[in-house]
């Protein structure tokens, strides 16, 4: 198939159609709509959808209430599918980026949202969360699945003085055998991050050792390896929307097309 | 300093209800000074309310949005704002009127409520937030906007009325407030869901206020295409746009006071 007629056919058209992106939006906006409500009615089933990834809450969660929850996975093919037309459109716009240069700031939007979405779904696959890790200071953990360690190496409570508590002061440290990988300080907004691993203070908590009460930290620790590439898509996304906002009023001060259609 | 910023809060009300008054007699009467007047009070009535904002930002060293009272004012401040955007740009007078009202509703629920400025957690003390919440609310005050036009839009089509903007200025400013709108709130999305990220250690939270965020996005992202489309354009837009703050207001406040979510309002 030559160059030419792999775009100039109806199968590539149809993927290129702003109406089937308009179909799927809509689709995918009144499921979500429907479905969402069942949600604060239905804790047990969803209460868990931001403890583990997706894919393992779709198949170890979802298949036990498929009344319940088959718009997530239904939804999330609808999502997969507008991000397919997308990508065509953003690949149908480059075969003439020297005539269409000036929609640079829409299309840097258009590959965002693909990059997000595919860094969405890989975390989801190959991703892992774990709540609730109590350690003590000088405790290590094993991540077998990413071949590191991490130890807790200081760790200090700040607390209101109702006792709640307020920050969590952990020094902790990633190892690779017995090579230091990272050392960071973590509080709150300051979590440990190393190739997609993210470890987050979360709470804290109090044991009985020689007779007296030690504290411990309680972390939250998160592995998900398509961060950097929906970190990459933000800033397409973020970058496209400031060029479209200035091609916008570039064009309404040169009187350019004054009208947005 | 507290003491001076009831004063400015409740000077700030009465100019945007003088405002709204004088414009509403406009409506009927079409004075040119009854809407210069009711412009200026507007303009003094933003003053205001811009110092109170920014008085309480010095006094608790965060933008302060952390409750209602707050989120309240800062969305009314935002509406005001997005109002004097159009009124300078296209001098839409009176027809910007929903949107003054809307923000005449909100301060008025905000004077009841106790303007104490709660201390910061650590959680929301980073610039992430003051990012995400600003955006936040300066994308729904553009939304509101829209809102307006398209319920004026669809009542100039039945009316024909020489009190109202034309249709195409109409259409105009609903795709301007749309568009406008979608911006500032795709910013939002990024810089909450970085905040997400470092705060929880993931950028989406499959909370119904983040499902209903993503969802917020979702359509508007869809009524920036559907201006393309013959169909859409005119009064199908117009509809959009109402049905889309519906789900804003849902969004903001349906889920902020109804239910139990990660963005709490009180």
């Amino acid at each position: 198939m030559t160059k030419s007629s792999l775009f100039d056919n109806k199968i590539w058209k149809f993927l290129c159609s702003l109406k089937l992106s308009i179909v799927l939006a809509s689709a995918v906006t009144l499921m979500a709509i429907g479905g969402s409500v069942l949600m604060p009615f239905n804790p047990r089933v969803f209460g868990s959808l931001d403890s583990m990834p997706l894919g393992l809450w779709l198949s170890q969660v979802a298949t036990r209430q498929p009344g319940l929850t088959w718009w997530i996975p239904v939804g999330g093919i609808l999502v997969t599918l507008l991000a397919v037309n997308t990508l065509c459109c953003f690949i149908d716009w480059l075969r003439f980026i020297k005539s269409r240069w000036r929609k640079c700031g829409e299309y840097l939007i258009h590959i965002g949202f693909v990059l997000i979405l595919v860094a969405f779904l890989w975390g989801s696959k190959a991703g892992f969360r774990s709540e609730q890790n109590g350690l003590l200071v000088g405790q290590s953990k094993p991540l077998p699945q990413l071949g590191v360690t991490l130890k807790l190496e200081a760790f200090k409570p700040v607390l209101a003085p109702s006792g709640r508590p307020l920050e969590m002061l952990n020094t902790l440290a990633l190892y690779k055998e017995d090579q230091l990988l990272k050392r960071v300080q973590t509080r709150s907004n300051h979590p440990l991050i190393w190739n997609g691993l993210v470890v987050i203070p979360s709470s804290y908590g109090q044991t009985m050792r020689g007779g007296r009460y030690l504290p411990y930290s309680i972390l939250t620790i998160n592995y998900d390896p398509g961060t950097n590439l929906a970190f990459a898509g933000s800033i397409a996304m973020g970058c496209g929307v400031l060029l479209t906002l200035a091609s916008f009023y570039r064009k309404r001060t040169r009187g350019d097309r004054p009208d947005i259609v | 300093m507290t003491s001076l910023q009831t004063p400015l809060l409740y000077a700030a009300f009465g100019a945007y209800l003088l405002a709204v008054l004088l414009y509403l007699l406009h409506l009927t009467l079409r004075r040119d000074w009854m809407w210069r007047s009711a412009f200026a009070l507007v303009l003094a009535g933003f003053t205001l309310q811009s110092l109170c904002l920014g008085l309480r930002w010095w006094q608790g060293g965060y933008l302060p949005v952390t409750n209602l009272f707050g989120t309240q004012l800062f969305f009314s401040w935002a509406l005001a704002a997005t109002y004097l955007y159009f009124e300078l740009r296209y001098k839409i007078h009176a027809a910007g009127l929903f949107v003054m009202f809307c923000n005449l509703l909100l301060y008025g629920s905000v004077l009841q409520r106790s303007a104490e400025l709660p201390p910061l957690i650590p959680a929301l003390d980073t610039p992430l937030f003051t990012l995400h919440v600003s955006l936040s609310f300066a994308g729904y005050a553009f939304f509101a906007m829209a809102f307006s036009m398209g319920v004026l839009y669809l009542l100039q089509k039945r009316l024909q009325s020489g009190l109202l903007p034309d249709l195409m200025l109409l259409r105009k400013l609903n795709e301007e407030a749309v568009f406008l709108g979608f911006s500032l709130f795709t910013l939002c999305m990024i810089f909450g869901s970085i905040w997400a990220y470092v705060a929880w250690g993931y950028y989406f939270s499959w909370n119904i206020k983040g499902v209903w965020s993503a969802l917020v996005w979702l359509f508007y992202a869809g009524m920036c295409h559907a201006k393309f489309i013959r169909r859409w354009q005119g009064s199908g837009y117009a509809a959009l746009s109402i049905v889309g703050f519906g789900v804003v207001l849902f969004t903001y406040l349906g889920i902020g006071l109804l239910m139990s979510s990660n963005h709490p309002l009180d």
